[in-house]
This record gives structure tokens, C-alpha cells and sequence, in this order.
């Protein structure tokens, strides 16, 4: 960090004990106080919070204290305290906002179910939400 | 609740419980008539005479030493009179507990009385030793004095003055070894080295008390962030203060650290974490720059309290202040990685940055350091500062630039892809896009696709090209050389250690081998791949081709400085003939985009300046062909029943081009190297290139370079059958105006 030429760069460990959101790849996202790093990029949040974002509301799980694998983790961001208190979404409870999730899945695995059924009429054979493993 | 607790009884108030939970006081009154006090568990067994003799001895020789010790316990009793008192008398009005008088008295008395003891003189002596002493504090001088009263002090009297002082002196002053410099400011307060106020939380208010003769160790912070650091070595000893330590001074610093820098809090929270790494480099200062740092103290010291009161005055600044003095409340988690383990991961992560060889494992960033290296070198040669401005100023431009364009942001498509990519969700966390490859009939694939299906492999054949460049260019680059040469020696070496741990012996055969190969090495040439690339470049009618993506361009522009021009050869002639013969497919689309063409030409000059007339001859032989419709499908309307010279002419480089010629050929003529049939050949194509100009249909280009008067005169005079209108046509486009 005190190579010139390393000006300009960015490092995790200039994150530290500061509040983060984390985006991860199955696409959760962890609200928490970044505690420790490693050379592999896993992190220690503390204090963590699961935010599940659906239209303009969302719902906190709070989750304590989480090790993350550093290759799960997309990307993550500083939190500013004072956005924070000013979000335009509205704050509701956990049961609502698993609810709302369902029902938003449930209603885009029905439109993928009516696209690949209409693809299949016109002769195009398109696997959408099973992996291979599914298969066998 | 339960009726019991690690065995005591709960249910009952008792004074004294015994475990079993028996009630004790009701069976003592029971035992009491058959307790008896006396019994040999209170005094020992009362048969053994001896034990009964030894408290006898014992008194005596205890008698005898009490006596002996009776001269050291007047000394003790001196001395414990020195000892901090609660009492207000030993405290000086300033509060300091150790500089005060009464204390120096006390001790003088003390200790001249013991020295009376050995030395005749008496209270004249006394006078001359203490004179000093008698008028006043001691002089400030670095740590010694303040050490001395400390030490006489027992640490729990210490501790109570501590307790005792506002528990708003904040921060300390470090007196101690580790603080170098002695402020000329006597702070109200000493903490002797390990001590500090346990406070975590400090009372929210804080920010606003600082009392103006404050210590101006806070004030270092700007120059060299010190504070910390004794704070830091205290922490290595007393092991759970080590956590409070580090973050209860620095909300401190920052209080102060903001009215100097008034920036955002999420600024100052940064500070904390680089001050820790960075001080491992700090040096330790010299009386010069003690010297210096106690001027800056007074300095900042002065504006600090000043700027301080402009603030308190402000009421939107205050507001302000206070919205930044409400730093993120200490977190008692903050600071869980230790400097230590932050700086064992640094040292990991350029361990796996120290390859020796940056410029394969790290070409992008190595090549950019380098041009930066360079730039930094050319600035500063060039005292020219309007151009380092604005080069400057173009560069923040572009970043600018870079941030204002907002990108709609498209996710990732990919058709056909190879790889299998990961796409994951709640519920299914490790799913792929699975690619199905969809197959087109062939009757319906349209031109654009086959268009850019040439494109593409156009780019593929000239990715080719390329990679044979960069291997000619890295043969000539020193740092590529450099580190080719520690790649092999890294090689060897590795080579050899498989020879050591090679267990059959064929196996160290073929080691051996491999090692052998790769020590031998043919060394390669540039001019190798340049040939190659040129072979490539210049078969069939790829060039045109080639010329009209910008890559192509690029590549020609990359290679044309490593041809040797050797007259001998035939590929530097086809090379230009075929490129001017492109030109009336290329050019326009340069003109119109890239504008690449132009600088072709210096390249083109080295060229025919090395030319004879009859390679002269040759180019242009090839200019005036008139395109015939029966040639090929491909020529557009617009190119039928025209010479590639009509498009030439209409070109800056093609027009560059013959202007150079002409000069060249001029040249030849003058002086001799001409024959008479050559000559009637070249007057011919400048006849013709006069008539094309009169005939006015095209845009004539202006040349990079224009034809020297004399030349021109020279020359035009040779040729008779110019008309003199075409002549004043071409002196208007093509001659210098002298």
C-alpha cells in the first residue's frame, strides 16, 4: 500500500470494520461490518443482515456473523449511513417480504413455463431452470 | 427457584451457610457446650514441647532483628511521607501532583538528613545542593525530572491521582522513552508509560471541551501520525487494553484532524486504518527535526484554537462539526485484524506479484508502467510546460469523459458459446446456461452475415499476423529480452531439480534431454517473422482487404519500420504497388474515418528515395489501367471506365505519394541516371496526370509535401507537350508557392 504504483488500486483491507453490502452469486445480499480478509478474498462480515429486495420493498433477516467464500462473492460496496436513512423503498417485515419472493418467483416460473411452451411449438427445445444434475 | 446453587442453600438468609445447606447457626447454639475453643486445632498439639520452646526462639530472634531494622524503618517512615496524600496539601493549585512544591520539599528534607548522616558539613551543604531545588519547579528538561517523582510513587497512589484528575484530560501525555519530543507547553497532566485512562466511551459531548491549552501531541498527527504508535507498543504489552487503545485514542485525533482537514467522515474513517501500516516506516527523528516539529506544534497549535473559535462562532459550521463529530460510535469489534495480520496478508499478495517475470505474467500493467516511466521521462526533458498542460488536461478529459457517457446496461449475451457460463439463483445456485446450438438453414443466410463472417476471418488471419509481430518486436524490446532470459533460467533450474528428484534413471535421461534442447536454443531473428508476415500480408488481393479494417492498417503501420529496405528485394515494390492499387477501394473509407493512410507516407519517401526509374516505372505503370467492366463483378459503378490514379489523385497519401515520386524522378533525370525510353515513359504518366487534374472531376487532395519551384520548373520545361494551362493546374495543387 505504499508503492507508488500501486496508487489508484483498491484492497479489501482498506474495507475493514466498515459497513458493506455484498452481492452474492446465487444473488443474496449480505449487509454486514467487514471484520477480516484473507488472500483468497474470503470475508468475515459481522452483524449481517440478509436484504431481500422485492419491487419497492424489502425485508432484513438478521444473520450475525457470516464467513463467505471468497469465490461466491460478485462484488461489494460501501454503505453510506446517511443514504441509507434516506432509501426511497419501504421497510417490511420478514414474513412479507419472503411472501412477496414466492409470489415473484412463482410468477416468473409460470412465464418461462408459457415461453417454453410456445418455443416448443415453433420447434425450439430450450431447457430454462434445470441443470444438468437435474437431469439424471 | 431452585433450591440450591452450586451446592449453597438459597432458601434461607443465613449469615454463615456451610455446604450441605444445613442450618449452622442453630446447631452451633446446640454445640456449644461441647465446643471447646481451646482445643489443639486452634493451637497445635499441645504434647510436642518443642513447638511450645520454638515461639520463645523465635521471639528473641525476631526481637533481635526488629532492633537492627529500627535505623531502616526511620528511613521507611521518611519516605512514606512522601507518598501522595488524598489530602489537597501535597497537590499544587495547578493539580500537578508531582511538580509541587510541598513534594520537593519533603523529599529534600528526607534525603538530606540521611545525607547528614555520612557528611560533616551540614546544612551548608545542604544549601548548595538543594539551592536549585528551592527556587521553584525544576526546569523543563526532556522526561528526566517528571520520571523522578514517579518513581517514588507506589502505583496504586498513582492510580488513585489519576482517578482523581478530570477524566476529560484527554489524550495523555506519553512521558516516556517513546515520546521524543518534549512539548515547551507543561501539560496539567503525567501519565507514566503504561498507564492510560481505560475510557472507551467518551462522553458525546467531548469534541467540544477540548481545553485550549490543549497538548499539542494531537497536532502531530498531520505530520507523521505518532500518536498511535506509542499507543501501539503499550498495546504489545497490557493485552486486552491493546483493543481500546488503538481506537480510543484516534476518535480524538480526528476531532482535531477535522477542522485540518474538513473533508467527508467517511474520509476520516479511512485514516484510521493506513496511519497503523504506515508507521512502521516512520524514522526516528533527529534533534533538527524535533526542533522543526516544535515550531509546527506551536504553529498548528495557534491556528487550531483559533479556527476552533471561528467555528464556534458559525452556527451552520457548528452544525456541522457536530453532525462530524458524531464519528461512528466505537465499535468494540473494530480493529479485530491486528496490523500484524494485515500486513502478513500484504506481504502474500506481493509475494504473488514478485514473479520474475512481470512481463508475461503481467504484461498490461508492465507496459503500462513503462509508457508511463517514458511519458514522465519526455515531460520533463520537455521544458515546455503548455505541452505537459495540456497533455494533462486531455487526460483528465478523457476520464471525464469516460464517467459522463452513461451505458444502458445490457447483460452478457453469448451465441454458441464454448465455456459453460454460471448463471445462479436462490434456488438454484449452480445453474448453467446451457447453449443449444439452434441451426439455420443455409438458403436463408443474408449478405449482412456474410459479410461479416469475411470480416471476422479477415481478423482472425490478421490476429495471426500479429502474434508473429509482437514476437519480432519482443526480440528487439529489452525488457522482453530481460525477462525471456529469466524465464529460461527459471526453466533450467527447475529442470535441474527435477534431475535431482528424478528416481528412474530415464527419467533423468529425458531430463537431461529436455535440458539440452532448451539451453541450445536457435536464437531467433525479427526479420524472420517480418518475411513471414509479409508473405502473408501480400498474398493474393488481401492487401486491399487488409487496408480496409483498421487493424490492418495498424499492422502495415507496425511492421513497415522493420522492413529492411533492400533494394534487392521485390517485396517493399509489390508491398507499394499493391497498396496504391487499393487505394481506390481504401480510400475513401480512410478519408472518411481513420485517416491512417497519411501516415504511411514517411515510409513511402525512405522508400523511393532509394528507388531507381525503373521501379519508379513499374508503380506507376500500374496506376493508369483503366478498370474495364469485363474485369470484375465486384467494382462498384462509380469505379468503371476510371484509372486507379483518378481515386489516387482524390487521396492525401496518394497524391503524397506522386508528388514524392515526381521529385524522385525529377532528380534521376538531372542527373543522368536516366535512360531515353524510361524518360519518354515518365513524361507520359505526368501527362496523364495533368489531363486527369483538367478534367477537374475529382477532389484533388492536397500532398503532405509540395514540389519544390525548381524542380518543377526543371522538369515541366523537359516536358513539351504540356499545354500551359495543364501546367498552371499543377503548379496551383502541386507546387510550392516560393
Amino acid at each position: 500500500m505504499n508503492k507508488l504504483e500501486l496508487e489508484g488500486t483498491a484492497h479489501l483491507l482498506d474495507e475493514l470494520d466498515k459497513k458493506l453490502m455484498v452481492l452474492l452469486r446465487d444473488g443474496r445480499t449480505l449487509i454486514g461490518y467487514l471484520r477480516s480478509v484473507d488472500q483468497f478474498a474470503n470475508l468475515v462480515l459481522h452483524r449481517t443482515i440478509e436484504r431481500i429486495h422485492v419491487g419497492k420493498e424489502y425485508g432484513d433477516i438478521p444473520r450475525g456473523v457470516f464467513i463467505v467464500r471468497g469465490e461466491n462473492v460478485v462484488l461489494l460496496g460501501e454503505i453510506d449511513e446517511q443514504k441509507e436513512a434516506g432509501l426511497p423503498l419501504t421497510e417490511v417485515s420478514v414474513d412479507d417480504i419472503l411472501d412477496a419472493q414466492r409470489k415473484e418467483q412463482e410468477g416468473k416460473q409460470e412465464q418461462q413455463k408459457l415461453l417454453s411452451n410456445a418455443l416448443k411449438e415453433r420447434g425450439v427445445h430450450m431447457l430454462h431452470d434445470l441443470t444438468h444434475d437435474d437431469m439424471f | 427457584m431452585a433450591n440450591t446453587f452450586f451446592g449453597f442453600d438459597t432458601l434461607n438468609d443465613h449469615e454463615i451457610t456451610y455446604i450441605g445447606g444445613e442450618d449452622v447457626v442453630d446447631g452451633r447454639d446446640g454445640e456449644e457446650s461441647e465446643y471447646d475453643a481451646l482445643n489443639d486445632e486452634t493451637f497445635g498439639g499441645l504434647g510436642d514441647s518443642a513447638v511450645v520452646d520454638d515461639w520463645e526462639q523465635q521471639h528473641e530472634q525476631f526481637a533481635e532483628i526488629a532492633e537492627n531494622n529500627k535505623h531502616i524503618d526511620h528511613l521507611e517512615n521518611c519516605i512514606s511521607q512522601l507518598v501522595c496524600d488524598d489530602s489537597d496539601e501535597s497537590i499544587s493549585s495547578d493539580g500537578d501532583i508531582f511538580n509541587s512544591n510541598n513534594l520537593l520539599l519533603s523529599l529534600k528534607q528526607s534525603l538530606s538528613k540521611e545525607l547528614n548522616l555520612y557528611d560533616n558539613n551540614g546544612p551548608k551543604n545542604e544549601k548548595s545542593v538543594w539551592k536549585h531545588e528551592q527556587s521553584g519547579p525544576p526546569p523543563a528538561q526532556p522526561g528526566t525530572n517528571s520520571q523522578v517523582p514517579s518513581k517514588i510513587c507506589t502505583v496504586e497512589e498513582l492510580e488513585r491521582g489519576l482517578m482523581q484528575q478530570k477524566p476529560m484530560q484527554f489524550p495523555p501525555k506519553y512521558s516516556g522513552p517513546m515520546w521524543p519530543v518534549q512539548p515547551p507547553v507543561q501539560p496539567p497532566q503525567h501519565y507514566p508509560p503504561g498507564l492510560y485512562p481505560i475510557g472507551k466511551q467518551l462522553p458525546p459531548g467531548f469534541g467540544l471541551m477540548i481545553r485550549p491549552n490543549m497538548p499539542p501531541q494531537p497536532a502531530n498527527i498531520p505530520p507523521g501520525f505518532r500518536m498511535p504508535m506509542p499507543a501501539q507498543n503499550m498495546m504489545l504489552r497490557s493485552n486486552y487494553l491493546g483493543q481500546y487503545l488503538t481506537h480510543a485514542p484516534p476518535p480524538g485525533k480526528m476531532m482535531l484532524y477535522n477542522m485540518n482537514y474538513p473533508s467527508g467522515m467517511p474520509r476520516n474513517n479511512n485514516n484510521i486504518q493506513p496511519p497503523p501500516p504506515m508507521l512502521r516506516h516512520q524514522q526516528p527523528s533527529s534533534p533538527h527535526l524535533q526542533q522543526q516539529q516544535h515550531q509546527r506544534l506551536q504553529h498548528l497549535h495557534t491556528t487550531l484554537s483559533r479556527s476552533f473559535d471561528n467555528i464556534l462562532n458559525d452556527n451552520s459550521t457548528m452544525q456541522k462539526f457536530i453532525e462530524m463529530s458524531r464519528i461512528p460510535v466505537k465499535d468494540e469489534y473494530d480493529g479485530l485484524m491486528t496490523n500484524r495480520e494485515k500486513q502478513w496478508l500484504l506481504n502474500i499478495q506481493q509475494i504473488q506479484l514478485n514473479t520474475g517475470t512481470p512481463y508475461f505474467d503481467d504484461y498490461y500493467y508492465t507496459v503500462f508502467k513503462e509508457r508511463k516511466a517514458k511519458n514522465n521521462k519526455d515531460n520533463h526533458r520537455n521544458a515546455d510546460r503548455r505541452f505537459q498542460r495540456h497533455n494533462h488536461r486531455n487526460n483528465q478529459q478523457d476520464r471525464q469523459d469516460n464517467a459522463l457517457t452513461s451505458r444502458v446496461y445490457t447483460p452478457l449475451q453469448f451465441e454458441n458459446s464454448l465455456g459453460k457460463l454460471q448463471c445462479g439463483s436462490v434456488t438454484a445456485p449452480r445453474k448453467i446456461i446451457d447453449m443449444d446450438v439452434v441451426t439455420l438453414e443455409k438458403d436463408s443466410e443474408s449478405t449482412p452475415t456474410r459479410d461479416t463472417r469475411k470480416t471476422k476471418q479477415l481478423l482472425l488471419e490478421l490476429e495471426g499476423l500479429y502474434n508473429m509481430l509482437l514476437k519480432a518486436e519482443d526480440l528487439l524490446n529489452p525488457v522482453a529480452i530481460y525477462n525471456t532470459d529469466k524465464l529460461v533460467q527459471q526453466k533450467q533450474k527447475q529442470r535441474l531439480r527435477e534431475l535431482d528428484t528424478a528416481s528412474t534413471p530415464e527419467q533423468k535421461q529425458e531430463i537431461l534431454k529436455l535440458l539440452q534442447e532448451e539451453s541450445t536454443s536457435n536464437p531467433e531473428k525479427p526479420s524472420d517473422y517480418i518475411s513471414k508476415i509479409m508473405t502473408a500480408f501480400l498474398q493474393d488481393d488481401k492487401v486491399a482487404s487488409y487496408l480496409n479494417i483498421r487493424k490492418g492498417k495498424m499492422l502495415l503501420l507496425r511492421v513497415l519500420p522493420q522492413i529492411l529496405s533492400d533494394n534487392r528485394s521485390r517485396t517493399e515494390l509489390e508491398l507499394w504497388t499493391k497498396i496504391l492499387t487499393s487505394l481506390p477501394i481504401v480510400g475513401r473509407r480512410d478519408t472518411a474515418g481513420d485517416n491512417i493512410l497519411p501516415s504511411f507516407h514517411p515510409y513511402f519517401k525512405r522508400y523511393i528515395q532509394a528507388c531507381q526509374i525503373a521501379d519508379i516505372l513499374e508503380l506507376v505503370s500500374g496506376l493508369v489501367e483503366v478498370v474495364r467492366q469485363e474485369n470484375s463483378r465486384s467494382t462498384p459503378l462509380s469505379h468503371q471506365a476510371k484509372s486507379p490514379l483518378y481515386f489516387i489523385t482524390a487521396n492525401k497519401f496518394g497524391v503524397s505519394a506522386l508528388v514524392t515520386m515526381f521529385i524522385r524522378a525529377e532528380y534521376l533525370i538531372y542527373a543522368n541516371e536516366v535512360s531515353d525510353k524510361q524518360k519518354t515513359e515518365w513524361i507520359n504518366f505526368v501527362v496523364n496526370w495533368a489531363d486527369l487534374i483538367v478534367s477537374g472531376r475529382g477532389n484533388i487532395a492536397r500532398p503532405i509535401e509540395l514540389i519544390p519551384r525548381k524542380a518543377y520548373e526543371r522538369h515541366t520545361t523537359r516536358i513539351t507537350t504540356l499545354t500551359d494551362e495543364k501546367k498552371m493546374l499543377l503548379e496551383k495543387h502541386y507546387v510550392e508557392l516560393v
